[in-house]
């Protein structure tokens, strides 16, 4: 496989530098080693996070042609289920190894193996939906990576559990970057680990860069050597943004598109537009969403139908606004509320709610209602402790100043937990699960 | 129960005020529990009143410590609207409050 040659060439290069650690390309190789009783086309679900050891474990079984289901530390759903699930023959972590006696049967894993290709199944959060396993052809995702890119310092934000942290990892790997890893996504953490290591390339998602700036924790730290901030997995409030440039005028940000079925695509992006495309990714737009068909999709899913429409085309479920080659993600289509038979996109509403003082982060979701079908409710993190009818009141003004009556919320709740969860990703529909 | 019928009538006035003021709107000057509050020509829309009346409970249970849920789907299937005029809505949660509702 032609990555094992490139990172042989890299030499002397730092590769990674786990908590502060720091270990060449050579290094890395030296820690490859033949994952014993693992034959190609073996489930193995490998718990771990972006250390050395794990990383070269993760490498070692790609090389075996294994199919892996990594699996990140604080994960929802037990090892035990997301075992059964993925149908696994090993559960590994980088020190220890269980055979669990499976025996994998699926029409998917069959595709798989006779493509001779390593595997990787990644377990959607299932936080707009029931959560799914998505399995894809790890050649198709390399070969995106092939043709090398610039080499770049870049900190590894996104779990390991991720498809886009494994997009991460492949792409610094492959161009011959040093793949830096803090010890935890804590916005004073990662500051700190971007001002001692360099980083030059920080993806992270919206919600994070929030938390960035209202810690403060940019200020304290030299961020000096950031050129790109990539940002995705969620959409992105206006007001984080403009106050993002603000904090870091000589960083250029990036919005990116992906999702576990699609990957990262490659995309250019101009405030909150984007166009998508390259390695011949297609995109249309039917009855207001996108849908998007690329030669790097999933194979499919272990436990829910084909998404796929005909062709290979899917519905990503994103509703967008378009201006000629551009786009913009509106939401989801399953976040849309109802209201009386008019439709409120959470995003909108948020982004109107966050420029209002004294607010820390807001969600905004639908509740269902006998009078209008559903309303507009939404939760904030304060600041400061401020009276409640109070921050109703200047809240729905501060609202009907901006958007449409039926937009602005009729229910204002204050918390105290995170309006975020384990993935740094806004939560919504999970709330009227509880 | 603690709330008297006079209580409730300055609970939904309250909440009326806070609702009209909200769309620039005068308070009307007789206001009585025949004032309309919802239909045709009424003082409110559909989603002054669902904020009105989702006002309403939150004061009831927060000044009252009372709970309530006004807006449900057996105050919309009742023959006479409780959302019609003040006195009917005012009837209304006495009603939901002493368990006398049908």
């Amino acid at each position: 496989m032609w990555l094992f040659d490139r990172l042989s060439a890299w030499g002397d290069a730092e590769a990674i530098v786990y908590r502060d650690q720091s270990f060449t390309y050579a290094q890395l190789l030296a820690a490859l080693a033949p994952v014993p009783d693992v034959a190609a086309g073996d489930v193995v679900l490998l718990q771990g996070d972006y250390s050395l050891k794990s990383i070269a474990l993760l490498l070692s079984l790609l090389r075996q042609q294994a199919i892996i289901a990594p699996v990140a530390p604080g994960a929802r759903i037990e090892t035990g289920q997301l075992a059964a699930t993925s149908q696994a023959s090993f559960i590994m972590t980088e020190d220890t190894a269980t055979a669990t006696g499976v025996r994998p049967s699926h029409a998917i894993y069959d595709d798989l193996r006779s493509r001779s290709a390593p595997g990787l199944v990644i377990f959607t959060s299932g936080s707009s939906g029931n959560p799914k396993s998505v399995v894809h052809d790890v050649s198709r995702i390399l070969a995106k990576h092939e043709k090398p890119r610039p080499a770049a310092r870049t900190l590894s934000f996104l779990l390991f559990d991720h498809i886009g942290g494994f997009n991460t990892l492949v792409q610094t790997l492959a161009s011959g970057g040093t793949l830096i890893i803090p010890s935890s996504q804590d916005p004073e953490i990662v500051s700190s680990s971007v001002a001692r290591h360099k980083v030059e390339l920080l993806p992270v998602t919206p919600t994070f860069l929030n938390l960035m700036l209202l810690s403060g924790a940019h200020e304290r730290h030299d961020l000096g050597s950031l050129r790109v901030v990539s940002y995705g997995t969620e959409p992105m409030p206006e007001t984080t943004l403009d106050r993002a440039q603000k904090a870091l005028p000589a960083v250029r940000f990036h919005q990116l598109y992906g999702m576990s079925e699609m990957g990262i695509l490659k995309s250019k992006s101009r405030g909150p537009w984007v166009q998508l495309g390259g390695d011949g990714v297609e995109t249309r737009i039917v009855d207001g969403i996108l849908h998007v068909k690329s030669p790097s999709a999933m194979l499919g899913y272990l436990d829910a139908p084909s998404p796929f429409l005909e062709d290979g085309w899917m519905n990503t479920g994103d509703e967008v606004e378009v201006d000629g080659d551009w786009i913009r993600i509106k939401g989801r289509r399953s976040e849309l509320i109802n209201v009386g038979g008019q439709k409120v996109f959470p995003q909108e509403v948020e982004n109107v709610i966050a420029q209002l003082d004294n607010i820390a982060d807001v969600t905004v979701f639908g509740e269902p209602h006998a009078l209008m079908g559903n309303v507009v409710a939404c939760r904030v993190n304060l600041v400061a402790p401020e009276d409640p009818r109070a921050l109703k009141t200047r809240l729905r003004k501060h609202c009907r100043e901006h958007i449409a009556e039926f937009k602005i919320p009729v229910k204002v709740e204050i918390t105290d937990a995170p309006l975020y969860g384990a993935r740094m990703k806004r939560l919504r529909a999970s709330f009227l699960r509880e | 129960m603690t709330i008297t019928r006079d209580e409730i009538f300055e609970v939904v006035k309250t909440c009326l005020k806070e609702a009209l003021d909200e769309k620039s709107k005068e308070m009307p000057a007789d206001l009585g529990n025949d004032t309309e509050l919802f239909g045709r020509g009424a003082l409110l829309d559909s989603l002054g009143l669902v904020t009105m009346v989702m006002d309403i409970e939150n004061r009831l249970e927060d000044e009252h410590q009372t709970t309530v849920v006004l807006a449900s789907d057996r105050a919309m299937s009742r023959r006479q609207s409780p959302f019609r005029t003040v006195g009917a809505l005012v009837e209304y949660i006495e009603a939901q409050l002493t368990g006398t509702a049908e």
